[in-house]
């Protein structure tokens, strides 16, 4: 069957669709608010005039392009144009202040086409096998694997803990706005129907991280600071980027293994498989005070684990028909369209079709990877604007990011209210980092933990799953190593995500010095 | 000054206790969790109040957002208006419809943080926006909101067989 497949992922019509969806991800997902579920929902209709096999691959290429595009103006412009890409931007940002943005730009493509590519692997060897194994993990597990998450974020976060905390414990409340999973309770809508399902997060991260972006591009603007961050150099990076793949193989198996398994368990999307890509990384590395700085380890991780993330979800969407993400549900309604149903039968009915898939989409992620080397010089055409236009662009899009996701004004106004609200909080120090998190996992774990607590009815159910117990150690002995290593070296050295500190009636003073524009402290 | 993360602090208690006030009309596991996390957020407020209170000099503001709330008052009365253009753009939208509100903010936010050459800004406003709803119309579909401008728009793209 892959023999016959060979001939339909390398015909010529198959690879040109790959590569115009890839372009159409990419430019996508370097809007901010436009996901790559909106690219695929909004090219379904397009793929209907192409032949199943192109259809899918485009969409393929879409969902690949798209992530790596939201890498582009996050490492460019400290945009992240995807949520997934936030850890991107605090690694990719600070390599390319630095002078390494074209290095930063190939990295990233390298990391994602081959976090991708080998995530692609393991869906053509693999997905049958993993599909079952995911189904086996019960909610007292996802608990166990969202409460790890949220503690590695807590203490990896370099302010106080307390507030780390806060932070994290706010973005959880703020998820429990809407009807509740398990009796369908309505909780503080405070009369708002529109917000009955929650906040929609896309709208809250534009207004947290691309909204106060453009609003720092604008106060640069005025202030006729119109020297751009990012430098691009004459030097080709294209050696470096090579060079990392050979200096760093582990890493990248690693970040794009963690990313793969993450994908596969429903509901654990792109959006918080990096940040523990990148605390886990961070253990591994000898250059532990580079993470957060600037580090290529930790780009590797984010953005490896993000489209393995990507292959990943595919796993048990094509095997068992369940989507491990949004945008895998929107590509379970394009399969469905065009005849093919996802679930056990698929392969036996229409395997060529997705073996071809499967294959193009494993060449889509190379196709990507040269991309990302060869086209990082002429993705500088963003650098050359000035700094007034750009605020600008970002406001526009960011406004229509923020309607498009659900064609609502409602979302627009909660854009904004979270940028008020972020604004807020980098005042009193609170750190946006767990918040997200927070939000991004707060329904998934209301929702395994009522499941959780109504199936195991007392803790002595818990000796039953070892794997729930053994992420509960985990998180408590990652809480009391932290807790005692900042205890020994108290809360003034550098740590993840952070220049050294600085005190906050020193920050102004010191912006005021320097014609450098903002560091990326306050994106954490 | 340095009382304002303080403020922000007891502003976050005070709607954490307006949500557990919210909170009497539920039961079981609807009301459980959210209560749960209630008292975890206020625990962890009055926590890191305190310790504002006891070192603020050892605290930390956001150093990149922090700046956009200081600095010279000609810059920040600028700042201001940009975040009153993203208002009245937002209010707008529906009434105005995409294409007349859009040329309007772009050209009118461009201006206030210091581009130049009025004129060639409202032209490349006005073709960025009616290219960018062509495409909205023929290549990815996103409904904006529609005054009569966009009407003519869809009237052309209709007419055009696109």
């Amino acid at each position: 069957m892959l023999m016959e497949a060979l001939p339909l992922a390398f015909a010529p019509l198959n690879l040109f669709a790959a590569v115009i969806g890839l372009i159409a991800g990419i430019i996508f997902g370097a809007i901010p608010g436009l996901s790559a579920t909106l690219a695929i929902a909004l090219f379904v209709p397009v793929t209907f005039l192409l032949d199943p096999t192109h259809g899918i691959t485009m969409l393929g290429g879409i969902y690949a392009g798209a992530i790596f595009g939201g890498s582009i103006t996050a490492i460019l412009i400290n945009i992240p144009g995807t949520p997934a890409s936030i850890v991107t931007a605090f690694e990719g940002h600070a390599m390319a202040k630095r002078g390494d943005a074209p290095y930063a730009l190939g990295l990233a493509a390298l990391s994602s086409g081959v976090g991708g590519f080998l995530s692609a692997i393991a869906m053509l060897f693999l997905a049958p096998v993993l599909g079952q194994l995911a189904l086996s993990l019960g909610p007292a597990e996802f608990v166990g694997l969202v409460i790890f998450s949220l503690v590695v974020v807590v203490v990896m976060v370099p302010q106080a803990i307390s507030r780390n905390a806060l932070s994290c414990v706010i973005g959880l409340f703020l998820a429990t706005i809407g009807f509740d999973p398990v009796q369908g309770t309505s909780r503080f809508t405070f009369g708002f129907s529109q917000i009955s399902s929650g906040f929609n997060v896309v709208a809250v991260l534009i207004g947290f991280f691309c909204m106060t972006q453009a609003l720092v591009l604008a106060r640069d603007a005025i202030q006729g600071r119109e020297a751009p961050a990012v430098t691009f150099g004459q030097g080709s990076a294209f050696g470096r980027i090579l060079q990392a793949l050979t200096r760093f193989p582990a890493k990248f198996l690693r970040a794009s293994s963690l990313g793969t398994v993450l994908g596969i368990m429903p509901a654990i999307g792109p959006e918080s498989t990096p940040f523990l890509a990148h605390a886990m990384e961070k253990r591994f590395s000898r250059n532990k005070d580079q993470f957060g700085k600037g580090s290529e380890e930790g780009l590797i991780a984010s953005e490896a684990s993000i489209s393995a993330n990507v292959g990943g979800s595919l796993i048990p969407l094509l095997s068992l028909g369940i989507p491990g993400s949004g945008a895998a549900a929107m590509f379970i309604g394009a399969l469905t369209l065009h005849g093919l149903r996802p679930g056990p039968l698929l392969f036996v009915e229409h395997g060529p079709v997705i073996y071809a898939f499967l294959i193009a989409f494993a060449v889509t992620n190379l196709i990507m990877i040269i991309f990302g080397i060869f086209g990082a010089r002429y993705f500088a055409v963003v650098l050359k604007l000035p700094k007034g236009f750009t605020a600008t662009l970002v406001m526009f899009f960011s406004v229509f990011g923020a309607y498009a996701v659900n064609n609502s004004m409602f979302d627009v106004w909660v854009m904004i209210g979270a940028t008020v609200f972020a604004l807020l909080l980098g005042r009193a120090g609170i750190p946006l980092l767990p918040l997200i998190l927070g939000m991004l996992l707060g329904p998934l774990l209301e929702e395994n933990l009522s499941a959780a607590i109504i199936g195991l009815r007392d803790l002595s159910g818990l000796m039953g799953r070892p794997i729930a117990l053994i992420f509960g150690a985990m998180s408590c002995i990652t809480l009391a190593v932290s807790l005692y290593q900042r205890a020994q070296s108290g809360s003034s050295e550098p740590t993840l995500f952070n220049e050294p500190t600085v005190p906050a009636s020193q920050a102004t003073t010191q912006r005021k010095s320097t014609s450098k524009p903002d560091t990326l402290q306050g994106r954490t | 000054m340095a009382q304002k993360p303080l403020i922000i602090l007891a502003s976050l208690i005070a709607a954490l206790l307006i949500c557990a006030f919210d909170t009497r009309g539920m039961s079981g596991v609807a009301a459980f969790y959210p209560r749960f996390l209630i008292a975890l957020g206020l625990a962890f407020a009055v926590l890191s109040g305190l310790q504002w209170l006891v070192s603020p000099s050892r605290q930390y503001a956001d150093g990149e957002l922090h700046v956009l709330t200081e600095g010279r008052r000609p810059e920040l009365v600028r700042l201001a208006g940009v975040a009153v253009l993203i208002c009245l753009y937002t209010i707008a939208l529906p009434h105005l419809g995409f294409i007349v509100a859009s040329i309007l903010f772009l050209t009118l936010s461009m201006i206030v943080v210091g581009l130049r050459r009025p004129l060639i800004i409202l032209a490349s406003s006005t073709v960025f926006t009616v290219l960018f709803s062509l495409a909205l119309r023929t290549v990815v579909y996103v409904p904006m909101p529609m005054a009569r401008p966009d009407e003519w728009l869809d009237l052309f793209v209709y007419r055009m067989g696109w």
